[in-house]
Order: structure tokens, then sequence, then C-alpha cells
């Protein structure tokens, strides 16, 4: 009897130890071949990238510009500048497509702006922060994040507009220590349209919990990102005792059911940027495949078998993914 | 590793003094110190440098907010 427990607790360990299914690898072909060459798509601060189903949007921060391309990475047309009139923006931050029409997170100005995909300006509205993130449930669910300025405790952080600027509703409450400079780390978002009707809100760090809400606002179940998904470690030099942070991702997309994670990775300084592989994640929380880029990247951009992505050179870089 | 923070973290307030500290002292009252300090952290986010570089970035926003308040 003895023996058979030993052999069943044996058989036991034996099964634990064996490695989880891995996860599938996928390999990226360049389809943008002249991205060496093509001034058009170098930037000096792209802070977004985006898709239709004819298209690929770039918005450069610095140029207060957004530069159209086809799905191959030619250029069309760019348009924008600096300014707070129609069509003029002041250090955008992020923008989503729905339909025919871009809703640009003018952030300087503090509003959100509606131009159509051709540049027309369409409508907007003022907000009371630094829209950060957006992603747009609908012409009339617009959901908006923004990072505390650390003042006044902990406030909300994702916002839901109407298409006219009322607000609809407000969730999550920022991380809130007193200490500006590591808060301002914690509540680091990205807003992901993850299908239809819902939002989900990655957190750039200490958390593996995917919240997810409803247009209306309502949580829809969480997703646990498996710990097979691992954090960046990092000691931040703020003043007071160390702080430490554990890095999550350094950007979010979404494609095929699944919520895509750019990785981070140490540079050469020991400082913590950007990654070069996205990790696919299914809504158990399982990595079901990871996607390697050659170099490392600053946005990515997920649409179908391809992905629009923002080199660590500020290049747009076209790429199809597969298997090897 | 801690030398060089150190080393960044004096960079970067001896940087604060030179560039933000000027802006500042020609602050006409606390809410443009505010506002000074709202663009300074706008910058730093939008500037997707590793976090290291973020933090420094976001210290010298405190540092010339804090200057500039005293000041006016």
């Amino acid at each position: 009897m003895k023996s058979m427990f030993a052999a069943a607790s044996l058989a036991a360990i034996c099964l634990s130890a064996l490695p989880a299914a891995s996860a599938v690898r996928y390999e990226v072909r360049d389809v943008k071949t002249d991205f060496q060459t093509d001034e058009r798509a170098l930037f000096t601060r792209p802070v977004a990238v985006t898709h239709t189903g004819e298209a690929v949007y770039v918005m450069d921060a610095d140029y207060n510009e957004i530069s159209v391309f086809g799905k191959d990475g030619r250029f069309i047309k760019a348009f924008g500048r600096k300014g707070a009139g129609p069509v003029e923006f002041n250090a955008p931050s992020a923008m989503d497509i729905v339909e025919d029409n871009l809703y640009i997170c003018d952030t300087i100005n503090g509003r959100i702006q509606i131009v159509g995909k051709g540049g027309a300006y369409r409508g907007g509205f003022p907000v009371p922060f630094d829209p950060q993130q957006i992603c747009v449930l609908g012409e009339d669910r617009i959901v908006l994040s923004h990072i505390p300025m650390g003042f006044d405790g902990r406030e909300p952080m994702i916002h839901c507009y109407s298409g006219s600027g009322e607000l609809l509703w407000e969730a999550l409450d920022s991380y809130y220590t007193g200490d500006r400079v590591y808060d301002a780390f914690r509540n680091f978002l990205v807003l992901v349209h993850t299908g239809g009707d819902s939002v989900s809100v990655v957190r750039k760090s200490d958390e593996r919990v995917i919240l997810r809400f409803d247009s209306e606002g309502r949580a829809l179940s969480p997703v646990r990102v498996s710990e097979e998904y691992a954090f960046k470690k990092l000691t931040i030099p703020v003043k007071g005792p160390r702080k430490h942070l554990q890095g999550f991702c350094w950007d979010a997309t979404a494609g095929r059911g699944m919520i895509g994670l750019l990785t981070m990775d140490y540079t050469p300084e020991k400082d913590l940027g950007p990654g070069r592989s996205v990790h696919l994640i299914d809504f158990a929380g399982k990595v079901e495949g990871v996607i390697e880029f050659p170099s490392l990247m600053l946005k990515v951009d997920l649409d179908g078998d391809r992905i629009y992505a923002i080199d660590a050179e500020y290049r747009l870089r076209v790429f199809s993914w597969g298997k090897p | 590793m801690k030398r060089a923070i150190a080393l960044m973290l004096a960079g970067a307030c001896l940087l604060s003094c030179f560039l933000l500290l000027a802006p500042a002292v020609q602050a006409r009252d606390v809410r443009e110190c505010y506002w000074n300090h709202t663009t300074c952290r706008r910058g730093a986010f939008l500037r997707d440098v590793g976090w290291v570089r973020t933090t420094i970035l976001l210290t010298t926003c405190d540092v010339a907010l804090g200057r500039c308040i005293y000041l006016s």
C-alpha cells in the first residue's frame, strides 16, 4: 500500500514538473520593405498607430499631424497642424477610429476632436483633464483615461462620454500614495478595444489583472494573465525609501479575440524600455502565442495577419505574421 | 548603477535650474506654476523613453514646481 502511495506521489510530482503547453512562436516579415528610406514614414514623436479597413494612421505629437498610409505602408496624405482650432492639435496622445471618424485625444488643448478619415472636422468637446488614452465603443460611448496629477488623492481614471460631451460614467480610482512620480507609473494605463462592446484596461505596471468594462460601465469578467508572462522589475530613483516597480507591458493592442501585450526589456543602461515581442493573451489569461520582432517596437496595432508598428527609430513598420 | 542614477539625478536638478527655473522665476502667480508643471508632466509622458529617464523627467517637473511656488 505504502509503495502505491509513493508511486502515485512520484507520478504527481513528475506531472506537475512537466512544462505547460508552450506558446506558439510567430515570426514576422516586413511588408513595407522601404521603411529605411521612406522619409514620410519617419516621425519625431509618434504616439499612436491605428487602422481602418483601407488605411493605417500614425499620429505624431511633435508635428501635431496625422499621416495616412495604405495597408502596404505607402504614404497617402497627412492632415493636422499645431493650434487650438478645428483639425489643429497640441501634443495629441492617442486616437481611435470608428466607422468613418477618428477620435483624437488633443491632450494639451484638453479636448476630444472628431475628424473624418480624410481630415474634415466633424466636432468635438472639452474635457476637464488631460486625455491620455481613448477607446471608442460607439459614437455615443467614448471611453477616455487620464493620469491624475497626484495632488488630490484618489480619483477616477476612466471616463465615458457621449458624442456631445456629456459625462456618462466613470470607473477605476487611481493608485495614490502621495508620491507623484511613483503614483504616475502605477497609473499608466492602456485602453484596448476588445470586441464590440468592451474596453479592456491594461496597467503598465504591477498588475497582471486586465479589467474589462462594457459600454455602460459595468465590470465584465477580468482577465488574469498567466504567470508565464513575466513582470520586469525595476527600482526607480525616487525621493525617500526605494520604490520598486514591476513593468508589465509597454503597449497593448487587440485582435483575433486576444489581447496583445508588447513586452518591456532592459536597455544597456539598465533602464526599462520597450521590448521586441508581443504576447497574445486569450480571455482566460493564457499566453496563446508570441510574435517576435527583429528590433524594439514602441507601438503596435494588430490587424488580422498584419501588424503595424512604430520601431525604436520612430519608423512605421508593416509586418505580416505567422508560424515559421 | 547607483552612481549612475545619482549622477543622472544631480544632472536633472542642474538642468531644472537652468531650463525650468528661468521661466518659473517669471511666474506671476502660483497658478502659472501649476500650469508649467502640468505641461512639464505631459511632456514627460509623451516622450516614450525608459522608466528611469521618465522618473528623472517627472522629478525635474516636481523640483521646478517647488521652486516656482517658493519664488512666487
